[in-house]
């Protein structure tokens, strides 16, 4: 398994949705399940899962799975 | 940034009273989340809110508080509650949810706690940062006056959370806090900073159902830029070694320990209660002021505190204020 599919699997499976359901440019507030409660558990699985730490102000910009597959420096948008 | 410094003026007590009644977050949210209710409270840091039984507003919580206040600051004194009572000028009553407008709350406190008649008594509309604002006003008719201030700050958010609201019911909570300020010749000097975004005003609010809406991503940008900026800029004008402690408004647990690692504050300087109480709107500072300071002066020595409130206006408030060994501090449970 790559690592953008794999990183995109974790992100689909804490939504709860499916994997196909997601992508790169799947944004904040583009699907239900992403809401701003979502976005801190995103962020907290995010940082326990790959070891990054997300700092405050990086919080409110991580709008898209793009931007957090890019902190792990594999790419993203 | 303006920044605003008081002397002369001390804190007597802070007593926060909190409904007795102990909601489990995840339990009450699992009909509206099903099985995301754990994830959304590991989320917030928020396992338990207190929640006021139906018929008990913000002025029962905050008077209750006060009502056990007086007395313990009146015996600290040596003098009578009676005595103690006459040396007040002022009242301020901080509030966003408070039922009755007319009579004002300030003016019902008056008259409950045997206040002289010639206080000013007024009340004031303000959410998260309401706290530190009421205080740095407080401190002014203190010094103007050369009276006692009788600051009372408390919220019953409960009531207003939309049906099926899985943004607000996870955090809101309920509670009362009452502070007495002081005049102090040989206190050390406080200091103040605001901010306020009123163009942002729609992001966290009351609606016309009197219904609480908010943007929760919109309030965590609001904190994560200009809250973060704000706060490093007021803590320079002082200098790292000016405080002991940081009491943010405890807006969620997750978001206030981001902040304070983004201040460069350690956690061990970093005080909660929301954890176990909710987020009580402007009153979780006084709130965790009464439920930390306790253990930390009971080493006998002054603290100096970073208080700080931030949300609904948009607006953020800063105080660094200090507390003195003798300062009363109690938080205890409604009705008992």
């Amino acid at each position: 398994m790559d690592a953008e599919r794999e990183f995109l699997d974790f992100a689909a499976a804490l939504f709860g949705v499916d994997a196909a359901a997601v992508s790169l440019a799947t944004a904040y507030g583009s699907i239900p399940e992403w809401d701003s409660v979502m976005q801190l558990r995103l962020v907290m699985e995010f940082e326990a899962r790959y070891g990054v730490a997300v700092a405050l102000e990086e919080v409110a910009e991580m709008t898209t799975l793009g931007k957090f597959f890019a902190k792990l420096g594999k790419g993203g948008t | 940034m303006k920044i605003l410094d008081i002397g002369g003026v001390a804190v007597e007590g802070v007593y926060a009273c909190v409904p007795a009644h102990e909601v489990d977050v995840v339990a009450s949210l699992r009909p509206l989340v099903g099985d995301k209710a754990e994830g959304v409270v590991e989320a917030t840091g928020i396992r338990f809110r207190r929640v006021a039984e139906a018929g008990t507003g913000a002025f029962d919580l905050c008077a209750a508080a006060a009502e056990r206040l007086l007395p313990a600051c009146a015996a600290k004194l040596g003098t009578s509650l009676g005595e103690y009572a006459q040396t007040f000028g002022a009242v301020v009553f901080v509030s966003f949810t408070e039922r009755t407008r007319m009579p004002s709350a300030a003016a019902r406190a008056q008259a409950r706690l045997g206040l002289p008649k010639d206080v000013l008594a007024l009340d004031l509309s303000l959410a998260c940062s309401g706290w530190v604002s009421g205080l740095h006003l407080a401190a002014l008719l203190a010094r103007e006056t050369g009276c006692r201030v009788l600051l009372l700050d408390g919220d019953v958010q409960s009531t207003r959370i939309g049906e099926g609201d899985s943004s607000t019911l996870p955090l809101l909570a309920d509670g009362g806090t009452a502070a007495v300020v002081s005049p102090s010749r040989d206190a050390a000097p406080w200091r103040f900073a605001f901010l306020g975004d009123g163009e942002k005003g729609g992001v966290l609010r009351l609606d016309e159902g009197g219904t609480i809406a908010m943007d929760g991503f919109g309030v965590f940008k609001f904190v994560a830029s200009e809250v973060s900026a704000f706060l490093k800029e007021f803590i320079s004008a002082a200098s790292e070694s000016a405080f002991d402690a940081f009491v943010p408004h405890q807006a969620n647990i997750y978001m206030v320990r981001q902040l304070a690692k983004s201040l460069g504050i350690a956690p061990e300087r970093l005080w909660t209660s929301g954890e176990r109480l909710g987020n009580l709107a402007s009153a979780s500072v006084p709130a965790t002021i009464a439920a930390c300071a306790p253990a930390a002066l009971r080493a006998g020595r002054s603290l100096r505190l970073l208080a700080s409130g931030f949300g609904g206006g948009l607006s953020a408030s800063a105080a660094l204020l200090s507390l003195g060994p003798g300062t009363c501090v109690e938080i205890f449970d409604y009705g008992r």
